[in-house]
């Protein structure tokens, strides 16, 4: 199979690992890009160093404040009804939201992924199972699944990541099916199939890596939206239990006296806002600098 | 045509029945049970059991499906219209009808009875925003799909962007504090009550909750609409209608419009069930007597007949906009012909 060898080969030695490095290059010639970027990391900068920075500590009451909550010296951004310290509040609830949203989101690419591949792949029976059971989850109303299985089984970084693991998996199957389809008909998977390697070789090692670019900029949405899923949950009572600060919490224990501290309220909103941001900006970017 | 329909119609039904059986099942897990929450913390331990047994809340998980099932299609009276129960349940309709949604345990009132008035009010809410979406999507959409990566393409993108990022209950603390602290020209909540709403006419408690529906929602679809357009503006006929001398205004109007609204057809239909069944949040910022707070009500409750009755209600509505997405879809674009 030697005369084989050449053909295989080429495309490997562009893919690897020349072709990343220059399209993360590219990534930071986007202007929505880099913000994007500087969005996120900011926030993840403060949540990793959340424990050693000189903040107060984000359950601590300071009796004090709870007369004047508006922000001080010491209470930077003021405190909650309950004199507990804003700023502090915001940079803990954000290693929450840092964790949990990623960590779902890789569980239903994972999944979706899966799906998709099978689906795409092999057709026949297998894409119209997959297919009917995409259908059946994409009609079932995403917001009302959550609230129905968060307000009886309880709220739990598990829970959460299940429900957003059911309700996005269809939708990545769906991108990884149609780029799968397209893909299976390149040189390089028929000469995978000849040199005799598995399926599951092809799928993961070729198939996969050239998936990549789109599915980047569909996992930062997916990132996004799942912050706004958790601060939802969190505004509507079905967060994760104190003692965890949540921003959505944070904003639902304190609209009732936004007439007199509306900061209370606008600090969380704007917290969420800018991390959101970051990450579709940087989706935005991926796809302008990735565009084929 | 008839077997799209029937296929459509089974998957309506298959769909349905998951549903109601996933959330049969899911609050399974809610801790406490059904007669205790009906029956409230002063009931004694008797009454409680005696009413579990009526309502055969003990039965095994299926059972118990299938009975709440033959009161739905009125194959069997609901057990807690019973007047045996001396709970006062009833229901003007008769306890034995064919689309019996039972009785809501946390408003006491026949399912019918709560859930109309309220999906009415949803659907008024969500009518009003659609109406501004779709315009202000297809301004948004068309005019930056009209030159990919141009200055106007590129702020454009970012306002759509910045604010599709910015979650309903946060766009509710920005705009409340806006228009009702420092500048009161709306009402903070909209109980769409004249009296309890501090005087503001109905016409003016809608607006705060229609405009976080539209700035959380149009950007979205203005980004579907400017990539469909994007495309058509690299197309043959685009160029043939522009060299051949047509005006930017009959060559988008008349050529690029209608064949960039093919694909976005279906994500603005789908639009109007995110509004129906995703206004849970906006609801609960101004206290809007709607259905999603009515389900988010009724699942912190555990009223089950409630949860059932909205849970099929939303299914309902996702098919029927996603069938009416595919026929528009059809009508748009004849090439796409049912099979």
């Amino acid at each position: 199979m030697s005369f084989l060898e050449p053909d295989a080969a080429v495309p490997l030695a562009v893919r690897t690992p020349a072709a990343p490095r220059r399209a993360w290059l590219k990534l930071f010639r986007s202007r929505t890009a880099v913000i994007g970027l500087c969005l996120i990391l900011f926030w993840v900068v403060l949540a990793a160093l959340a424990p050693f920075l000189p903040l107060p500590s984000p359950t601590a009451q300071d009796a004090m404040a709870m007369v004047d909550p508006t922000p001080s010296a010491a209470h930077w951004l003021g405190t909650d009804i309950l004199g507990r310290d804003i700023l502090a509040r915001l940079i803990f609830g954000a290693r929450t939201v840092l964790a949990v949203a990623p960590l779902s989101v890789a569980v239903a690419m994972v999944a979706g992924i899966a799906l998709g591949m099978l689906a795409g792949y092999f057709g026949g029976w297998i894409e119209a199972l997959v297919d009917r059971f995409s259908d059946l989850v994409l009609a079932f109303p995403v917001l009302i699944l959550y609230v129905i299985l968060i307000a009886n089984v309880g709220a739990s970084v598990l829970n959460i990541v299940i429900a957003t693991t059911i309700a996005s998996a269809p939708g990545i199957g769906r991108i990884v099916r149609g780029l799968v389809l397209d893909l299976k008909q390149q040189e390089y998977v028929a000469a995978a199939r000849l040199r005799a390697e598995s399926t599951f070789y092809i799928m993961v090692f070729e198939l996969l890596p050239n998936c990549r670019g789109p599915l980047f900029v569909d996992a930062c949405l997916r990132i996004g939206y799942t912050i706004i899923t958790i601060g939802i949950l969190g505004f509507l009572g079905l967060g994760l239990p104190p003692p965890n600060p949540d921003w959505g919490g944070m904003v639902r224990e304190t609209t009732t006296v936004i007439n007199v501290w509306p900061l209370m309220s606008i600090a969380p909103s704007v917290a969420i806002v800018s991390l959101v941001l970051g990450f579709n900006l940087l989706a935005d970017g991926m796809r302008e600098a990735w565009k084929p | 045509m008839a077997s799209f329909l029937a296929k459509r119609l089974t998957l309506m039904i298959v769909t349905m029945l998951c549903a109601s059986f996933v959330v049969f099942a899911v609050s399974e897990f809610a801790p406490g049970s059904v007669a205790r929450r009906t029956l409230g913390p002063y009931a004694t331990q008797q009454q409680v059991d005696l009413l579990s047994e009526r309502m055969h809340a003990n039965d095994p998980l299926p059972l118990r499906y299938e009975h709440w099932l033959g009161v739905l299609v009125g194959a069997i009276p609901d057990p807690l219209e019973n007047p045996a129960n001396g709970l006062n349940f009833t229901d003007p309709r008769g306890a034995q009808y064919f689309g019996n949604f039972g009785y809501s345990t946390l408003y006491k009132l026949p399912v019918n009875d709560v859930m109309w008035t309220r999906l009415g009010h949803t659907a008024v809410l969500a009518g009003i925003a659609f109406a501004l979406i779709v315009p202000l999507s297809m301004l948004f959409g068309i005019l930056s799909g009209l030159k990919e990566g141009g200055v106007l393409d590129r702020s454009l993108s970012v306002i759509c962007i910045t604010f599709t990022s910015i979650p309903e209950f946060a766009s509710g603390v920005f705009l409340v504090t806006l228009f009702v602290i420092l500048w009161p020209i709306f009402p903070g909540t909209s109980p769409l009550d004249t009296n309890g709403g501090g005087g503001w006419s109905i016409a003016s408690q809608m607006v705060l909750p229609v405009a976080v529906l539209v700035l959380y929602d149009f950007g979205y679809v203005a980004r579907m609409i400017r990539v469909s357009m994007i495309g058509v503006m690299e197309k043959p006929y685009i160029r043939t209608a522009i060299l051949k001398g047509l005006s930017p205004r009959q060559v988008i109007l008349g050529h690029a419009l209608r064949n960039a609204m093919i694909a976005p057809f279906t994500v603005l239909l789908l639009q109007l069930n995110f509004l129906i069944s995703g206004v849970v949040v906006t609801e609960m910022v101004f206290a809007y007597p709607g259905f999603g707070r009515m389900l988010l009500d009724a699942s912190m409750f555990g009223d089950i007949a409630t949860l059932e009755a909205a849970t099929l209600v939303t299914v309902f509505v996702a098919v029927v906009t996603q069938f009416l997405g595919d026929l528009g879809y059809m009508l748009l674009n004849p090439r796409i012909r049912v099979r």
